[in-house]
């Protein structure tokens, strides 16, 4: 009968991925289940296009099963994870650099007419492309990843308060950004 | 503190009790803030939309899996489950496929029942026959009394005198077949019938000057005054019915075509672990041209799209793999179907399908029923098994899936 590796703890996990490999592959596979939606979500938010997103997505979780030890008994498995997305995504980005231009998205932004919740979430995601890289990815892994503060400040080597900061100046920003907008989606005055 | 702040800790689940009743306070009289605390709401529904619809692909999926040599989703790591449990599981899955199958047969049994009528509202029949137009045959069956043996004859009356009598209320409605001899007496006025359907006439009930086509069948009214109306149009006849009764009055039944169009629903085997690869209109539905061979044998060609689950294994630079995919398919095949259990306004058949696609033969076998509510039309519900054959490399697998099928038949 097989074996229900739902109720294992990500620890666990890790210390079955150093074990047979039935067992190792099954406890992957929980481990992907658990986190592939966020770490996609990382990616794709942070590099923009989902071709990109899909490349370091993969690479991520290659990283991760390669990299990861038995040892690592106090690991938590979706810092890890993010963690690893991050540094694939910044070497990506410094070689390549993302030429999304300022003025083509206000384009986009202006062909938008009568607005709906679906139009609300197209001009949400391209108002986090116009963010500041330094307010962007930690409200990513606030909005996307349902990470605490204190595990945003470990990520990108911060403070909670300044994380926390970086969080409230990111909304603040997108909500400036989108209130001409907002007005027009939902026909206000 | 600022508003904004106030609000941002608000949404973000860490306000202060002592600062929610200072932001409750200033909310109740400051109208930008109310507007900036509806725009934050705003915006965290939008975040939380935008994540729960982030996923990745199955083609990343199967990428990581395939690079790491690891067997994928689905295969692994599945939580143990008894029999009922996987068969609940399984039932919950397709539960928006259930309900709305039963929905479109209640819906059709609805619409079924209105059409016949089976509680009668015998004024319309009434109505109906004082309708009835010059072109419509009316015999009157006198009373048995008037006979030297227990069954009553039938015999041509006038139009004038079919609508007087049809002033009495209908007592009861009787539809009989006539199963005709076509042998011509010496006297040329007169047509045998051998038998009726109905126990209380015989053989030697006599029909006259009636066309022959119209001898077949016939729907007739027995009022109170035991007098017998026939009708040319049998008023829900089975189309099989209309179609030998209306033949000489319109030639387009004689082409004795049936175009079906039918939608699906399916359970694959093993269980589909990936979703589907695309979403084309029409994706499960079909559409078939039936020729009529004879009441109750069709035959014809069968086109529509339609989902393969396929699992299989193969190598690639001495690695193996395991491939999981969902595809559509333009599927094209000869279709034979077999009516039998006729009934008045229903009919079982059984259907058989030959055919193939890009990917390789199937073979295919249903049973339903058909509804038959008018002469022109008719609902098909039924059960199908499809088993499609491919091949991977040198190795051959099999897709195959049960499912159910509905949809309309218009006959032409």
């Amino acid at each position: 009968m097989a074996e229900d590796f739902r109720k294992y703890e990500d620890h666990e996990l890790v210390q079955m991925m150093d074990g047979g490999k039935r067992r190792s592959d099954a406890a992957f596979t929980e481990i992907y289940d658990r986190y592939a939606s966020s770490v996609f979500a990382y990616c794709l938010k942070v590099l923009g296009g989902k071709d990109q997103a899909e490349d370091i997505f993969q690479e991520t979780f290659i990283q991760f099963y390669n990299k990861v030890k038995a040892d690592h008994k106090n690991l938590s498995v979706r810092g890890f994870l993010i963690t690893i997305a991050r540094n694939l995504c910044l070497n990506y980005k410094r070689d390549k650099k993302n030429n999304v231009r300022i003025e083509e998205i206000e384009f986009l932004f202006k062909t938008y007419q009568g607005y709906e919740e679906k139009e609300m979430l197209e001009l949400v995601r391209m108002a986090i492309e116009l963010l500041d890289e330094k307010y962007k990815e930690p409200l990513i892994l606030r909005v996307y990843n349902g990470l605490s503060y204190d595990d945003i400040a470990a990520i990108c080597k911060t403070s909670s308060v300044n994380a926390r900061t970086m969080v409230f100046r990111a909304k603040q920003q997108i909500k400036k950004t989108l209130k001409p907008y907002l007005k027009d989606i939902y026909k206000e005055k | 503190m600022k508003y904004s702040e106030l609000i941002n800790d608000f949404v973000d689940g860490k306000l202060n009790s002592a600062d929610e009743d200072k932001l409750f306070s200033m909310l109740s009289t400051d109208q930008d803030m109310r507007y900036e605390l509806r725009d934050s709401i705003r915006l965290e529904r939008a975040f939380s939309n935008d994540a729960g619809s982030i996923a990745p692909s199955a083609a990343a999926t199967v990428g990581v899996f395939g690079k790491l040599g690891v067997t994928p989703p689905g295969t692994a790591g599945m939580p143990p489950a008894s029999g009922w449990k996987k068969f609940t599981a399984g039932m919950g899955k397709y539960s928006n496929a259930i309900i709305s199958s039963a929905i479109s047969s209640v819906a059709t049994a609805v619409i079924i029942l209105a059409l016949l009528n089976p509680w009668g509202d015998k004024g319309n029949i009434q109505n109906d026959l004082q309708k009835s137009d010059a072109n419509h045959a009316a015999v009157a069956l006198s009373d048995s009394s008037d006979q030297n043996n227990d069954f009553p004859t039938v015999k041509s009356v006038t139009e004038e005198e079919m609508v007087v009598k049809n002033e009495k209320p209908v007592k009861e409605r009787i539809v009989y077949r006539y199963i005709e001899k076509n042998q011509s007496t010496k006297d040329n006025n007169e047509t045998s019938t051998s038998k009726m359907n109905n126990d209380e006439f015989s053989s030697n009930n006599e029909i006259r000057q009636m066309p022959e086509h119209q001898l077949k069948y016939a729907v007739a009214d027995l009022n109170n005054e035991n007098k017998l109306y026939y009708k040319e149009r049998p008023v829900f006849a089975g189309k099989d019915e209309y179609r030998n009764l209306s033949a000489e009055a319109d030639p387009w039944h004689e082409l004795g075509l049936t175009a079906e169009v039918t939608a699906n629903q399916y359970w694959s085997f093993p269980k589909a672990s990936v979703g589907y690869s695309s979403t084309p209109l029409f994706n499960n539905t079909s559409i078939a041209l039936m020729y009529k061979m004879d009441d109750d044998l069709s035959a014809g060609i069968d086109l529509r799209q339609e989902y393969f689950y396929q699992e299989y294994e193969g190598f690639e630079n001495g690695t193996k793999f395991r491939y999981m995919q969902h595809p559509n398919y333009l599927s094209c095949g000869l279709t034979a179907k077999l009516r039998f259990m006729d009934f008045d306004y229903i009919n079982s058949f059984a259907q058989v399908y030959v055919g193939g696609n890009q990917a390789g033969p199937i073979g295919r076998l249903m049973y339903g029923l058909e509804i038959n509510p008018s002469h022109n039309y008719s609902f098909i519900l039924g059960i199908e098994g499809s088993l499609m054959v491919y091949h991977h490399g040198d190795q051959y697998f099999y897709s195959p899936k049960i499912g159910m099928h509905y949809g309309i038949a218009f006959d032409f």
